[in-house]
Parts: C-alpha cells; sequence; structure tokens
C-alpha cells in the first residue's frame, strides 16, 4: 500500500520520510558548499555561499531566500562583514552572524532591519562557533570566541549579552563540542573538555555533568546535541557511540555504537515536541524520539531501544562533503536536498492505527468499510456492525479525521475524510461534524499554503501550535495578501482581526511602490478599504513616510477618521497648518490646542498669526489661553484684529489689578483712547466719567484719612453723607448729575444709619419725596426706630399705606386700614402676613375678603 | 447623614438604570487606584470631593489603601508616610502651579523614603496642562498622568450631570467648544452603555454642533454593532440659549428653592444648624452647618421636591399625621403577633419620623426665605414681565433695588428678564440702567454689561425673538394654577412654563412640525430628527398600545444647564403616564445665580 510506502519500523515505533517537494523550485543548488538553514514552522529556506570556504577571491557572497519547495523569495548580496553563519529566527527573520560578533537580521525579503552585537571581546578574538536556539522568550543565539568563552543573548528582541562560565580546565585547544541548553528560565550552555561535561551558566559558575549509568569510557565527547523541547540530550563520543538520556543527565535512555568514531556532520533529535509537551509531565513516553546523525550518503536513525534506520542520501554533486541539509522541526526534521525536501516524522499514531497491516483498531476498519462500500462489497455492511455492535464507530470516525489531518497528501487525506464522513453518517453526533468540518477547514487552509507557489511546508499540528492567526501573519509577511485575505474570507474572521487588518498591511505595503503615481496609489488604497472597518490609515501613511513620500502620506490622512491621528501626523510632517485644520474640524479642543503649540513653536510670529486667523476656533481658543497665561500677547491679537472693546476691557482689567493712582489713569486713558477709536459712545463717556471720579476719590483720600479709589459714586456719597461732608457730596452729586430719587436713597440711608432722626424729618419736610414716604418707614425700622415711623405713615399714599404699616409689623393696623377701604389685593397681603398669633385678625380679614368678593 | 455613606440603590429605580452609569464610573476609578500599588495620599482639587462622593465611598477608597487625603492647596503637603501621592483635578492652570508646589516642596524635605506622584485629570488629559507641568519643571516627576473620564455622574435615578460649572460661560463668552466635546463625548458613554439612541432632536447653535462630533466619534470608533436594543428611544439636545428666560425666573418648587436660597451641590445642601438642633442630640456646640442630602433616597424628599412650596406645607402635616396614626397603631395592638408587627416597623418609621424632622425644618427656613419682602417683590414683577406687562420702561422696582445697592444678582436677574420679555430693552432704557448700575455698583461692570450682551442676556432692542409672540402660541403664560394638584407644567413658578420644558412636551405631543413657525423666532438652528438607526420595534409598538410599560423613553440633554424646576416639569410630564418618560442629563444644575455670577466682574 502506498500509503506506508516510507514507512521503517523504528522498536515499537515506526518512522516515516514524508517527500513535501519534489523536485524542487531551483535550478541548481550546491549545498555542500553553502551555509543553509530551514526554518521552522513553514521550512524557510536561505543558502549563502560559504566565505570561509573560497578562496576568499574579494567576490562577496549572494544570499538567496526560497520557500520550502525552492522557489525564489529573494537574493541579496552580502556587502558587510565576514559572514560565519545564518539562521532563521522564530519570527520568520533571518540572522545573519559576522566573525566579529556583528549580528544583522533581515527580513526575507533581505530587507536590512536590525542589528546588535556580541561585545568588544568577540570582536576583538572572533566568533569561532555558534548556536541559534529557541527559548521560552524567543529566539536566542549563543557563540564561542577565540578565547573559547560563551556569551549568549536569550532573546534577540531585546539583545542583552552575557557571558557565561569559562570551560573548567581548558588547556589551548576548544572544548570538544557543546551545545545550548534552554531550559524554562534561563539558558546554559553544555561544553565537554574532552571527557568532562560541564552546565556553564551566568552566574560564573559551572556544573559537572556525569551521563548515568555511561557502560563506555570515552576519551572525549565529539558532538552531542539537545532536542528542540530541551528535553533530551545525545552525546557522540570518539568511539562512536551515542549515548542518549535526559538532558538532566539522571537517566538512560541506551547506549548505541554506530561503529564509526568519525565526527557527524549532523546531529540531532527527531521527536515530537507538541505532542509530549501536551502529556504530562514526568510521564513522557519515549517512544516518538530518536536521533538523527547525518554523514555524507547517510542518514542514520537511532530510537531510544537502540532500534534504527539507515537512509541513503542521493548526493548529486559527488561531494565528499554531503549537499543534505537537516533540520530539526517541532515534530520532525526537514531534509532539503538538490532535488527534494523531505520531512522524517514518527508516524502519527491514528495514523499507524488505519494503515499498520493487520490493524484492527477502529479506524482501520471504518477505512476497511468505506473502501468496500465504494467497491459496491456487502463486506462494508459487516465491518460497519463490527464498529457499531462495539459502540466504535465514533472512535474510528474520530481516528479517521485525525488520521486525514496528519497527512500531507491531498489524496490521503479524501481517502480518510471520506471514510470519517461515510462513518459518520451512522452516528449523529454534532461534536463529530464540528471536528469534521474544522479539519476540512484546516486542511482546506493547509494545502492552499503548502501549494508549491507560496510553499509553506507547515504540518497540521504545526498549524495548531502555531494557531491560525500567526499564519496569516507569516502570510502577510511574505505579501500573500491575496491567499490571506482569502483564508480570513473562507474562516469567516472578524473583519478587524482579518481582512481588515490585511488591507492595511497590504496598504502599507502598496504605498512603497515607487512606479505608480501617489494619486493612483491613493485612490487604489482607498478603493479596496473603503468598505473595510477599522482601518488605520495614519499607520499606512506612517508607512508611506518612512518611504519618504509625504504627499501620498498627507493625501492618505483624509481618509483617517481619528482626528487624533491624523493631526499627530500631519504636525510630524510639518503640515501644522493642515493639523490646525484638522484639529479644529476634529472640534477635540485639546488636540486644537496642541496643534495650535505645535504651530507655534515651528512658525514666526507673523505667520503665526496669519494662520490662526483664518481660524476662529483656534483664534479664540488661543485668546483664552492668552487671557489666563500671556496678557502682552492677549493685547497683540487685539491690536492685530482692531479690537479696541476688547483691548479697553484689557485695560480696564489691568487698571484695576494696579494700586498705583497714577498708573491707573494711565490705563484709563488707554481704554479711553480704544472706546473712542471704536467709536462706542456710551463707554467713552463712562470711561470719561469715571476718570473724573477717580481725581475726586484720589483728592478725598489726599483729605481724609478713609479710603474711596475702590468704591463706586454710589459709595463713595454714602461715605461722605455718613462723614457729615454734605457739602462735598452736593458737589459731587451736580458734577455726576445724580438721580434724584437716589439721592434722596443716599439721604434717608445714611442719616438712618447715623440715626439722626431729627434731620431724617427735617429732611423729609424739605421737598415733596421723589420716592414715597415708605423708604422713610423702613430706615426708622432698619435702625429700630419704631417710634420715628408714625411721623411718616400719614405722609404714604393711601395705597401703599397698609403695605407700609406692615412693614413696621403692626398687622393689627394694617388690617383695619385695609378693611376699612375695601381693597382686595391690600386684603390678600395682610393674610400672608398673618401669623399663628393672629388667628383673629385673619379670621376677620377673611370675612371682609368674602364680603368684596361677592360684590 | 455623611456624604461618603451615599449608598447608591435609589439611581436603579428609574426607567433607565443610571446605577450602571455609576458602576462604570466606580470601575474606572478602581481600576486607575490599582495603577498605583502601595499606600496612598490623594490630593484633591475641593471641588471634586463630594463629586467623588458620589461614585465611592471613603470605606472603599480605604480598601484600596487609600491612607490619606488632602485638599490641594499652594503650600507643602502635611507629612505623611505614604507611597503614592495621587492629585486628582481638573485640567485646571492653577492647580498645576500647586501640584508643582506640593511636589518640589515634597522633594527637597526630610523625605521619609521616596515616593511617586501621579496626577488623575478629570475629566479629560489637557495638552496645556501637561504642557505647563513641563514648564514649571515637575513632569519628568510623574509616574503616571492618567485620565479619569468621569463624563456623567448619576445624581439620582433620572438625572446625569456631567458637573461642568463654567460650560454655560466657556461657551458664550470663551466661546470654547471644549464643553461641547465633552458632552459628544457624555452621549457616546450613555449610548455605550444603554445603545445607540434611534433619533436626535435639538435646540440652538450647540446642538447642531454636538450632534456632528458625535457622528465623528462614532465613526472614530468604526465598528458598532446595531442590533443592540436601546433602551432610550430619543434624544433632545437643548442649548441653554435657546431659553434663558426660564432660568431667570426664581423656582417655586421645594427643591429649586432650596436651591435658589441654599444651594444645591452634589445633590446635598447646608443649612443653619439653629433649626435643626432638635434632631441632633450630641453637638450642641458645633455652629458648623448642617449639611443635608437630597436625592430620592429620602422616601418623603422625593414626595416632596417637585412640589409647588405651596403644597409642601399641607403634605408635611399630611405626612406627620400618618406617622402619628402609626405610632398610635400600639395602643391599638392587642396580641403579641401584632406587637410583634408593630416593632418590627420601628425602625423604618423612626426613620420616617427623623426625615420628617429634617423636611420640616428646611421647610420652616424656605417659608423664612419666600415670606421676606424682597421675595415678594421680587416675584410679582418677575411675574409681570412675563405677562408682558411693564416690560418696555424703566421699571420702579428695579430703580429701587439700584439706589438701595441691592444684592448685584439679584438686580441683574430681573434686568435680564425684562430685556428677554421685552424682546430687547430701547436704548434709552438700557443706557439709563446701565449708567444707573455703574454708578452703583462700580465702573468695572462695563465689561459685566459686555458679557451679558455678548450671551444675549442683555441687548437693545431689534431681533427675530418675540416674546410675547412666544408666550402665546406656546401657552408660556397659564392663568389660574392649582398648585396642590397640578394640571400644567406652569406650577413649577405658579404661572410660567418653562419654554424649555414646554418644547419637549411638543415635541412628544404633537411633535414640532406644529409649531414650526414658532421654533424659527427661537435663537439656534433646530433638529428636527436625525435617523442614527433604524426605528425599533419598540418605537413602533408603542405608539398603538400605550401601556405605560412601553413607553418612549427620551434623553434630554441640556447644554449650558438645567435648573431643578426644569427637572421637575418633566418628572410631572413622566408622571402623566401618556407614553412618554424623560430622563436628564446636563452639563451641570444652575439656577439664575448661577447662571450669572461667573459673568459677573468680582470685587
Amino acid at each position: 500500500m502506498s500509503e506506508t510506502l516510507e514507512w521503517n519500523p523504528l522498536g515499537e515505533n515506526t518512522i516515516r520520510k514524508c517527500c513535501l517537494y519534489n523536485p524542487m523550485g531551483w535550478n541548481s543548488v550546491d549545498l555542500s558548499k553553502n551555509m543553509t538553514c530551514i526554518s521552522k514552522y513553514g521550512g524557510l529556506i536561505a543558502t549563502v555561499q560559504d566565505e570561509s570556504d573560497t578562496s576568499r577571491s574579494g567576490k562577496r557572497p549572494d544570499v538567496y531566500v526560497y520557500n520550502a519547495a525552492g522557489r525564489e523569495i529573494s537574493v541579496f548580496k552580502w556587502n558587510s562583514g565576514i559572514l560565519l553563519g545564518i539562521a532563521w529566527t522564530h519570527s520568520d527573520e533571518l540572522l545573519c552572524l559576522q566573525e566579529d560578533g556583528q549580528v544583522l537580521l533581515y527580513n526575507i525579503f533581505g530587507i536590512f532591519q536590525r542589528t546588535f552585537t556580541m561585545g568588544m571581546e568577540c570582536r576583538e578574538n572572533k566568533v569561532l562557533e555558534y548556536e541559534v536556539f529557541t527559548s521560552q522568550h524567543g529566539t536566542g543565539i549563543a557563540v564561542m570566541n577565540g578565547l573559547y568563552r560563551f556569551l549568549i543573548v536569550s532573546n534577540i528582541d531585546e539583545p542583552k549579552v552575557r557571558m557565561l562560565a569559562d570551560v573548567p580546565g581548558l588547556k589551548r585547544t576548544p572544548p570538544s563540542s557543546w551545545c545550548v541548553l534552554s531550559g524554562p528560565r534561563s539558558s546554559k550552555v553544555l561544553a565537554a573538555n574532552d571527557n568532562d561535561i560541564y552546565l556553564l551558566d551566568y552566574g560564573g559558575q559551572s556544573f559537572q555533568q556525569t551521563p548515568a549509568a555511561l557502560n563506555s569510557t570515552p576519551l572525549s565527547y565529539i558532538a552531542m546535541s539537545v532536542s528542540v523541547d530541551g528535553k533530551h540530550i545525545v552525546l557522540f563520543t570518539d568511539a562512536g557511540v551515542l549515548w542518549m538520556g535526559s538532558s538532566d543527565f539522571q537517566e538512560k535512555y541506551c547506549e548505541f555504537n554506530t561503529a564509526n568514531g568519525s565526527r557527524p556532520k549532523q546531529l540531532m533529535w527527531c521527536c515530537d515536541s507538541i505532542a509530549s509537551n501536551s502529556i504530562a509531565n514526568g510521564l513522557m513516553p519515549k517512544n516518538n524520539i530518536a536521533v538523527v546523525i547525518y554523514r555524507p550518503k547517510t542518514i542514520l536513525v537511532v530510537g531510544p531501544s537502540k532500534d534504527w534506520v539507515k537512509y541513503t542520501v542521493e548526493e548529486d554533486f559527488k561531494s565528499q562533503l554531503g549537499s543534505a541539509v537537516l533540520c530539526p522541526d517541532v515534530d520532525g526534521v526537514h531534509i532539503v536536498t538538490a532535488n527534494k525536501h523531505e520531512f522524517l516524522q514518527h508516524v502519527p499514531e491514528s495514523v499507524q492505527g488505519i494503515f499498520k497491516v493487520g490493524s484492527m483498531l477502529p479506524g482501520a476498519l471504518l477505512n476497511d468499510a468505506a473502501k468496500e462500500y465504494s467497491h459496491k462489497s456487502e463486506k462494508a455492511d459487516e465491518y460497519l456492525r463490527m464498529l457499531i455492535e462495539k459502540q466504535q464507530l465514533e472512535k474510528a470516525v474520530e481516528q479517521c479525521i485525525h488520521a486525514a489531518s496528519v497527512e500531507f497528501q491531498p489524496r490521503i487525506q479524501k481517502l480518510l475524510l471520506q471514510a470519517a464522513s461515510f462513518g459518520k453518517s451512522f452516528v449523529p453526533s454534532p461534536t463529530l461534524t464540528e471536528l469534521f468540518v474544522t479539519t476540512c477547514q484546516a486542511l482546506r487552509v493547509l494545502n492552499a499554503v503548502r501549494d508549491f507557489d507560496t510553499g509553506v511546508a507547515l504540518s497540521s499540528a504545526q498549524l495548531k501550535h502555531l494557531t491560525m492567526d500567526c499564519l496569516i501573519d507569516r502570510l502577510v509577511l511574505r505579501r500573500q495578501f491575496h491567499l490571506a485575505y482569502q483564508i480570513c474570507d473562507y474562516l469567516k474572521i472578524p473583519s478587524d482581526q482579518g481582512s481588515s487588518r490585511i488591507l492595511s498591511h497590504w496598504a502599507c505595503y502598496k504605498v512603497q511602490q515607487t512606479e505608480v503615481s501617489d494619486d493612483s496609489i491613493a485612490n487604489a488604497i482607498r478603493g479596496k478599504l473603503k468598505s473595510a472597518v477599522g482601518v488605520s490609515y495614519a499607520s499606512i501613511a506612517e508607512k508611506s513616510v518612512e518611504c519618504g513620500k509625504k504627499e501620498l502620506a498627507i493625501k492618505l490622512l483624509e481618509f483617517e477618521p481619528r482626528a487624533s491621528e491624523q493631526v499627530r501626523l500631519l504636525s510630524k510632517l510639518g503640515k501644522h497648518t493642515l493639523a490646525l485644520e484638522k484639529a479644529v474640524l476634529s472640534g477635540n479642543t485639546d488636540l486644537t490646542h496642541s496643534a495650535i503649540a505645535r504651530l507655534r513653536e515651528r512658525t514666526n510670529l507673523a505667520d503665526f498669526l496669519c494662520a490662526i486667523r483664518q481660524h476662529p476656533v483656534a483664534y479664540k481658543l488661543h485668546l483664552k489661553y492668552c487671557r489666563q497665561q500671556n496678557e502682552r500677547m492677549l493685547k497683540d491679537l487685539h491690536e492685530q484684529e482692531d479690537n479696541f472693546i476688547e483691548l479697553a476691557h484689557c485695560y480696564i482689567h489691568d487698571s484695576f489689578g494696579t494700586f498705583r493712582p497714577e498708573e491707573r489713569v494711565m490705563l484709563l486713558h488707554s481704554a479711553l483712547d480704544n472706546f473712542s477709536k471704536a467709536r462706542d459712545e456710551y463707554c467713552t463717556k463712562a470711561t470719561e466719567e469715571q476718570l473724573q471720579l477717580l481725581h475726586e476719590q484720589t483728592n478725598l483720600e489726599q483729605d481724609t484719612e478713609s479710603s474711596y479709589v475702590e468704591g463706586s459714586l454710589h459709595d463713595t456719597l454714602h461715605s461722605l453723607l455718613t462723614s457729615n461732608q454734605i457739602k462735598k457730596a452736593e458737589q459731587l452729586r451736580k458734577q455726576f448729575k445724580v438721580n434724584d430719587k437716589r439721592w434722596w436713597w443716599l439721604r434717608i440711608t445714611a442719616l438712618g444709619e447715623q440715626r439722626n432722626f431729627a434731620e431724617l424729618e427735617s429732611f423729609s419736610r424739605s421737598k415733596k419725596s421723589p420716592i414715597g414716604y415708605i423708604p422713610f418707614v423702613e430706615v426708622c425700622m432698619n435702625n429700630h426706630a419704631s417710634e420715628e415711623v408714625p411721623k411718616y405713615i400719614s405722609k404714604v399714599t393711601q395705597d401703599k399705606r397698609v403695605s407700609a404699616l406692615l412693614k413696621t409689623g403692626n398687622v393689627k393696623y394694617a388690617a383695619d386700614l385695609a378693611i376699612q377701604t375695601k381693597n382686595l389685593s391690600d386684603l390678600d397681603m395682610v393674610l400672608k402676613k398673618c401669623g399663628p398669633e393672629h388667628r383673629a385678625i385673619a379670621e376677620l380679614v377673611r370675612n371682609a375678603m368674602v364680603q368684596y368678593q361677592r360684590r | 447623614m455623611a456624604v461618603g455613606n451615599h449608598n447608591a440603590v435609589h439611581l436603579n429605580t428609574g426607567c433607565v438604570n443610571l446605577g450602571l452609569v455609576r458602576e462604570d464610573s466606580r470601575r474606572e476609578l478602581l481600576h486607575l487606584l490599582d495603577k498605583c500599588a502601595g499606600s496612598k495620599a490623594l490630593v484633591w482639587d475641593p471641588e471634586l470631593t463630594e463629586q467623588f462622593g458620589l461614585i465611592a465611598e471613603y470605606s472603599l477608597l480605604k480598601e484600596y489603601e487609600v491612607d490619606r487625603m488632602f485638599p490641594l492647596r499652594p503650600s507643602r503637603l502635611p507629612k505623611s508616610t505614604v507611597q503614592h501621592i495621587i492629585f486628582v483635578t481638573r485640567p485646571i492652570f492653577s492647580f498645576m502651579d500647586h501640584i508643582a508646589v506640593n511636589i518640589k516642596k515634597e522633594e527637597e524635605g526630610d523625605g521619609f523614603g521616596r515616593k511617586e506622584y501621579h496626577i488623575f485629570f478629570v475629566p479629560w488629559k489637557s495638552f496645556l496642562c501637561i504642557q505647563k507641568l513641563e514648564e514649571l519643571g515637575v513632569y519628568g516627576e510623574l509616574t503616571n498622568v492618567e485620565e479619569y473620564r468621569l463624563d456623567v455622574i448619576a445624581l439620582d435615578h433620572d438625572v446625569l450631570s456631567m458637573e461642568n460649572h463654567s460650560a454655560f460661560y466657556d461657551l458664550n463668552i470663551d466661546e470654547d467648544g471644549t464643553a461641547l466635546h465633552l458632552v459628544a463625548k457624555s452621549i457616546i458613554t450613555i449610548q455605550k452603555q444603554f445603545g445607540v439612541i434611534p433619533v436626535v432632536y435639538g435646540k440652538g447653535a450647540c446642538s447642531k454642533q454636538v450632534c456632528s462630533m458625535m457622528q465623528k466619534m462614532w465613526d472614530e470608533l468604526g465598528d458598532h454593532s446595531e442590533e443592540e436594543h436601546s433602551q432610550i428611544d430619543r434624544l433632545l439636545i437643548f442649548d441653554r440659549s435657546a431659553d434663558l428666560v426660564t432660568p431667570l425666573v426664581t423656582q417655586l418648587t421645594y427643591e429649586g428653592l432650596i436651591d435658589e436660597a441654599y444651594g444645591i451641590n452634589n445633590t446635598a445642601a447646608s443649612f443653619p444648624p439653629d433649626n435643626f438642633s432638635k434632631t441632633s442630640k450630641s453637638d450642641d456646640l458645633t455652629t458648623e452647618k448642617k449639611k443635608v442630602v437630597l436625592s430620592s433616597k429620602d422616601e418623603l424628599f422625593s414626595q416632596l421636591r417637585d412640589c409647588n412650596f405651596n403644597a409642601v406645607g399641607p403634605n408635611l402635616k399630611k405626612q406627620a399625621k400618618i406617622i402619628s396614626e402609626k405610632y398610635e397603631e400600639r395602643h391599638s395592638a392587642k396580641t403579641v403577633g401584632e406587637m410583634k408587627t408593630f416593632v418590627s416597623h420601628l425602625p423604618q418609621m423612626q426613620l420616617a419620623k427623623a426625615s420628617l424632622a429634617v423636611q420640616t425644618s428646611i421647610a420652616e427656613l424656605i417659608k423664612e426665605f419666600t415670606d421676606a419682602d424682597a421675595f415678594m417683590e421680587t416675584l410679582s414683577t418677575e411675574q409681570e414681565f412675563l405677562n408682558g406687562v411693564n416690560t418696555d420702561k424703566v421699571h420702579p422696582y428695579i430703580e429701587e433695588c439700584l439706589f438701595q445697592k441691592k444684592p448685584v444678582v439679584q438686580v441683574l436677574r430681573l434686568l435680564c428678564l425684562q430685556c428677554l420679555t421685552n424682546n430687547g430693552l430701547k436704548p434709552k432704557v438700557l443706557e439709563y440702567y446701565k449708567r444707573e448700575f455703574i454708578q452703583s455698583y462700580g465702573y468695572k461692570h462695563l465689561i459685566t454689561f459686555h458679557k451679558l450682551e455678548k450671551c444675549g442676556l442683555l441687548r437693545p432692542s431689534g431681533n427675530s425673538w418675540n416674546y410675547n409672540t412666544i408666550r402665546k402660541s406656546l401657552r408660556l403664560w397659564v392663568e389660574d394654577i392649582n398648585e396642590k394638584d397640578p394640571q400644567d407644567i406652569a406650577y413649577v413658578h405658579s404661572g410660567y412654563a418653562p419654554l424649555s420644558v414646554r418644547l419637549v412636551q411638543i415635541l412628544s405631543h404633537p411633535g414640532w412640525r406644529s409649531i414650526e413657525e414658532v421654533l424659527r423666532i427661537i435663537p439656534g438652528p433646530t433638529i428636527p430628527g436625525i435617523q442614527q438607526v433604524k426605528p425599533q420595534k419598540k418605537w413602533q409598538g408603542s405608539l398603538s398600545s400605550d401601556s405605560s410599560s412601553s413607553s418612549i423613553v427620551t434623553l434630554v440633554f441640556f447644554v449650558g444647564g438645567v435648573t431643578y424646576a426644569e427637572i421637575s416639569a418633566l418628572r410631572y410630564l413622566s408622571s402623566l403616564k401618556d407614553g412618554h418618560e424623560y430622563v436628564v442629563a446636563t452639563t451641570s444644575i444652575i439656577n439664575g445665580n448661577k447662571l450669572l455670577k461667573p459673568l459677573i466682574e468680582a470685587d
């Protein structure tokens, strides 16, 4: 059966080599002379000619980046220092390490991203060896320099270089082998000095490690390797013996003699770390692990129970160096040769259960049943009954679905899904239906991305681990916008995480195009993004700025709905006036203030004033700011606008702020000037009068001790009258044409306060009062002189007399009078004043009211 | 009854659960406090302390390790061993100076351990204030500069307030639209909580601006689901400038009068303590003012607040009778079981009795206030004006007030009311008033007049506004008001029906289309109903069946302030159960004094 063609038993387990791509998309690549690396989760291939190998002709090498199918993504000339090695990071960036310890990072399109150095010591002593590893924090790198010292960066995104402890007892020769052991908290290096192994940490300490139950007595460990998940280690001795065990050296899995003492070209683990991670720690089955040794022409796979498989590698370039490149992934090993990309992995349990010869597991039975059914054989029924009787149909469907999901070939996927679908029709289970649908969706996506052109070599387990969102991100990184968009659409991912996001990325890429005009780019972007919600035009514009396309950025910002972003970027672009305009439009005053401030900082005063007067809203806000913070500027602004009234008000404010009379006068004259410029007759006159008043008040202050300046004319007259300066008061009365009524009020209030009731009485007789005589009554009452009241009551006109009496608190008289005059409103007034003590009066009034109302 | 113990259950009782707004603000506050792990001292912008009392009680803050509270002053902070000092302030320049002084003094002091400084700006983080802090050289000292977006505070089960007291001044005098931006933000917050309001109406220049800002903000937010069922059916944005008459008129409802006489701030008012001595036993010696929380949490107050004051006395009498009757029940209680039920009601009755005592004391104080001659004369002058009588000449009472130098606000309220009811004053009359005013109160009021004119409270005659036309066609004056059993919203001013609320009433029945002519002479544009989302089933259903459960809920947002009398009038409309209910939102709660005071040049 073709399904098991590449299967090889390995102890209790089975291992298989799946062919992913054959032939490769490249023309001819001699991997044997190159440094090559393959990425995890997708199998990107980068390769570059080894400079140390060529006779340093001065011709710099080219770095090629291919997808997993060998199709070229980019190529760029290496122009920096001498390249020691390359590796892919966890975010699909190409890490290039130079001999001097400089690390440069490129994206897959060969565009430089960033750089950091492994330190001075590396620069001076050259890096000899390196290892790039995956840690909890991301991608890390460890190097060994010419002094045989190890330096480590556990996360290249935050490159903090730490030096590890020296290898004890090392004499002028490098460690015989080393590798990185990446733990949950920190990453350390294991190094062998001949037959001693040390764990070096960055606390300056080293710990000797002894492999448990070691039978052979090696002189030296010449190679070692830790599994991707950091749980297993393999040591390779000069005698060709493998010691396989746990990475803490406490447990030995086996010792195996390969009978070849030469250093292997590559030594690594092939293990399913995703599956083992999902199993509880400590109870890890060792059947899903194996060691892979590559020497030119052969790949030897050794299981933990000493079983082994040997594969031959077609070395098409007759090179003794070996032209295959192996790279461990999280659930297997990539093997790339000039014309093939293969994937070595343990056959997943579900697949084994179905295709293993003679398997009687439910999945196998269902598969057989489905096959018989398609051949119209009654055996189908037989198998099916068997499953139903044992109540294993559900399990069988599940196995088939799972097996389909882990197969690489669409043909086999289809076969298994058909079997599952066949079985499913006999077990109505919503969970199975759900599983079936999601698996079909995932497979459809996987097959699409595995396509030769896209060339993402991703296994189903890897996809689960990586997540769909991450895959979409990677497609976007590879500029596979259309595919990513279609996937989002197909999976109905919400637009803000899906299609809108991809369109934004597409737009960010689009703005980099140089051969198209700004207008058509802007239109193309707007056209595609119009219906997309939640797109940040600002970030697209920012990208456009990065590419030096300011004009395009400004065009794009027109579409940005978030005013704050719009304004921020426009300001950054130096478009302060436009920024101000947009800020004003938004109605966000805080934003407007910030735009004004930036405009003010970047332009000269004249231009600033000119710009701000174009926007009344901004102008008003700036006025307010100046009123609080910058009065000089405020006057300038009013001056410029011929805003005489406001200017006058500024001077009036100032005049009240000073205590020096001459300054006050001066400021009021300025106010006067402005009022007359504004042709405001009333204010001009009022200001002139104020100046006169101020003059009089100042004189008064010189003559007497009291203070007059802060008061109004009314206050001044009142002070004069209460201090008996009647003449002066009379003079001011004439000068300021004081209203007669006011004069009378002033006089009687002052006399009342002075308790000069005799004078009050004579004043009342001096002339007919223009304010009536109730005020006299009030003044007496206010100054507790009720005995004076009767003198005036008689003078009060008939219609006001009742209310005057009420003011004196004489409810009885008031009631009598009101009843006598038969005035309804007066009666009502009396009634309102009747308290609980006036019950009898109130009764009288009420009766009277009823009587008069009847009439 | 301290604000700290403020329980918020009463917020949940309205047709829209405003308790949720409080919950939200609370959560955000605690989230901000969580950013500063360790012991904290809060340094308060004095105006914010009481506001925050409505959101989180002190015991809750204590749980979040708030150990000390200080008012923000330009001097050294009292010594404390807290790890964090958090300034809670509105974005006001002078407070930035205070903060700088605080931090500098604290840093040069002996310093028990280093302290971290933070600012929470309420309700928005201001660029200019941050710039100011930078200039003052303390910005770098701050660990967190946060924005506490306290957009709206639920003052009661049907009232939301932004507590932005300067909104009217900022909008009309400085022409600073910040308040509008904040209003739009508040409406967005409300809609996030209760769903997108299907239809928007508006009157006045501000309403149009708010409306367009709201639209922009929705666009900025991007995706928003439209299926969500909105609990509020209509939004009416009302610009205070469209009705300046109402706030000038003396409020005659119980709550309105308390506000006129003593001022209500953050649902509490302070009274002279003498009248209350009977109720509080221990603190005879204190001369401190008696602070009373006035909200629907107090059952009695919630019955009285919206009554015309003339109906309060009888109401209190009735309550007293009910309570004493209940007490009498103890005599009729014969069996042990009856005794038991009586005793179980005791705490409730004692509470009711205490509340009755407090409200009676307040009512006595208000009675004193309304019995004053000045009050009566002012009231009758107002009513003359509102009736369109004696509005065109110099009014003798205003003149008398001027010559007697009565309080500035009192005079200006009448002056502005006369002007508005006369559609502007004749230049001669206006000039006479101005001249006499300046002679009484001083020259600086030249600026006061300028401001009053700028915001439309005072002006020479001649523009489209015509009070008498509006009065007649909208029936703003109603004769024969029954104050005890009101038949019209006009009871809140004993005759005058607030224009703003009349417009709300007409919007509900029969709709604004019937008064298009009148709307044209009221200042500012009219928004005749913009569809934000498709009308929902609830809307259509309720037109045919007017069961109260499915009544149409209208949110009336007053930009520039609302009076207690207006709120009472809206509550009266809700109480009619004619298929419409109203929720009030406002920049702040105002009265004539609060409206005019910022416009008057200070001494």
